[in-house]
Order: C-alpha cells, then structure tokens, then sequence
C-alpha cells in the first residue's frame, strides 16, 4: 500500500472521531480483547457500557459466523464504532450470498417497522420458538441490535461485478440512558 | 445425594459454583460463548439429575452481561427449572444485576415473566 493511503485512512477515520475500527478476521478468542477496551472507553454509565458491548458482541459474532469470507472458519468482515456527543454508532459489514441477503432484508424491514412493544414481543416469540443452539439464523442477534438501536437500523447490500453481496449495516445507540 | 459442580470462569463463560449447604447454584460474570449448547448442556444434565433426586434448587444469575445465544440457553434451563416446580419440586430463582445496569434488569425480567416459580430481581451496589 502507498505510504499516502495512510494518510486517506487517518482523515476519513479522524473526521468520525472512532472508538474502535476492525477490519479482517473477526476471532471468538479476541473478543475479550475488544470488549475489554470498549468498556474502558465507555466507563461513565454501567448501563450504556453494557448496552455497547451487547450491540457490538451480536455485531462481531454475526461476521465470525455467517461472513461468506472466512479465515481459519471464523469470518472476516469490517467493524467500525465512531463516538459524537449524542451517540455511538456502529458500523459493520461483510461479504454475503444472494440468498443471505434476501433473507436479511426481509428480516431487517420486518424490525424497522416495529416499535419498541412491538420488538419485545417479536424477540419473545422468536427466543420461545427459535430453534436449539447449533443450528444456526434465528436472527436473535440483529433483533437484539435492532433493540438497542434509537431509530431503525440503516442497511445497503452492494453488488459488485464477479464478487457475492456486500452487506452493510449502521446502528446508532443512544448515549442518553434509553 | 447432589454430585459437585464448580466452574472457573473463563473470558467467555461465567463461573458456576454449587453450594450444597445451602442449596444454591450460582452463575458469575458474563456470558458469550461461541458453542453455548457446550457450555449449558452439560449444566442442565446437572440440573436433570438433581431434580431426579427431589432435591431442592437455589439458582443465583450473577451475570454482568450475556449475548443472545446465553440468553436463549438460559430460557430452556429456566423452563425445565419452572416444570420441576409445578410438579411439586422445591426450586427458586434470584437474578442479580448491578444496579443501574437496566439493561440486565430488563434481561432478568424479561426471562422470567412467564414463569411460575419463585422469581426475583436484586439489584446489588
């Protein structure tokens, strides 16, 4: 890479003022890691520390599982969380199949159109019936983003020539207690 | 009589101690899992076999935070608790959760509401 993309990559991230930026292998094992810096930087409120470890632990744990780009069988995809006096927001993306992202766009329209009676009870439906752990897409984890989430959650899936779908997602929590 | 159990915590799972003193079966720290049936299985087949025995349960959520998998997990082991308990088994829950962290709140109480047994928040300072 050119020493000047260095310079391209610090301004577009400075201008964003950013908490944390990963991008590649998203590992199980480094997530205590990650979380452990996140509530560093986040130690204020108790609550709202919580709050950003949930969102960005069903964030990270959504790429190592079901990214199409996988190192070692665990996922790679990009994460970037940017601090303003009003919010976290988070930003995630990954490579998906066509059928992935047909899927979650259903998935996610149906969660932008409910309020917050509305998740609760679509979250307890789904946790009631969703099926054992290990099989895989009980879409819990979005679910529990989308919660979390002050607004409903901004999504673009980009095709690109001879590659799969880009899945991209931005989230934006409260730093006001929900 | 209750076999031991007792679990170190480790960066992704909560310790998990019983106390059979007291009866109590306590789960502490945070939750994440990347298997959660590895790391719950084998605790409720625990849980299966005291409640084959009759004995009487205490179970304690100390739990600073858990993910969706964690919580799925714990709403199958609290079914079984709850079916035990309509049967005449001796069982009750306490969830912990630091105070002012309403999000657990939320957690704990979300978990138990449609649950017969004795159930109960505490926040702790």
């Amino acid at each position: 890479m050119e020493p000047s993309k260095t310079l391209e990559f610090y301004q577009l991230m400075q201008g964003e003022n950013p908490l944390l930026c990963l991008a590649g292998v998203i590992r199980q094992s480094e997530l205590p890691a990650y979380s452990q810096l996140l509530k560093s930087r986040v130690q204020t409120n108790p609550n709202l520390q919580t709050i950003v470890l949930t969102v960005f632990i069903e964030l990270a744990q959504n790429i190592l599982r079901y990214s199409l780009e996988k190192i070692d069988e665990e996922g790679v995809g990009v994460i970037w969380i940017t601090e303003s006096p009003e919010q976290y927001q988070f930003n995630s993306g990954n490579w998906v199949t066509w059928e992935q992202s047909e899927r979650l766009k259903v998935w996610l329209d149906e969660l932008n159109q409910l309020d917050a009676l509305g998740l609760k009870a679509l979250r307890k439906d789904r946790l009631h019936h969703a099926p054992p752990e290990g099989s895989r897409g009980a879409g819990l984890g979005l679910l529990e983003v989308r919660r979390r989430s002050m607004k409903p959650v901004e999504y673009a899936f980009i095709s690109t020539p001879n590659k799969p779908i880009f899945f991209s997602l931005t989230v934006n929590i409260s730093r006001e207690s929900l | 009589m209750t076999p031991p159990l007792n679990l170190s915590a480790t960066e992704f799972t909560p310790a998990v101690r019983y106390d059979a003193s007291s009866c109590e079966l306590i789960f502490e720290g945070e939750s994440y899992p990347e298997n959660v049936a590895a790391f719950f299985g084998p605790i409720l087949e625990w849980i299966r076999k005291v409640m084959s025995e009759s004995a009487e349960l205490k179970v304690i959520f100390a739990l600073d935070y858990l993910n969706t998998s964690s919580t799925k997990a714990l709403l199958d082991l609290l079914s079984e608790l709850d079916a035990y308990h309509l049967k005449g088994g001796k069982t009750e829950v306490i969830w912990r959760y630091r105070a002012g962290v309403e999000i657990m709140q939320e957690a704990g109480a979300e978990l138990g509401e449609d649950l017969h047994l004795p159930y109960r928040l505490e926040a702790v300072e």
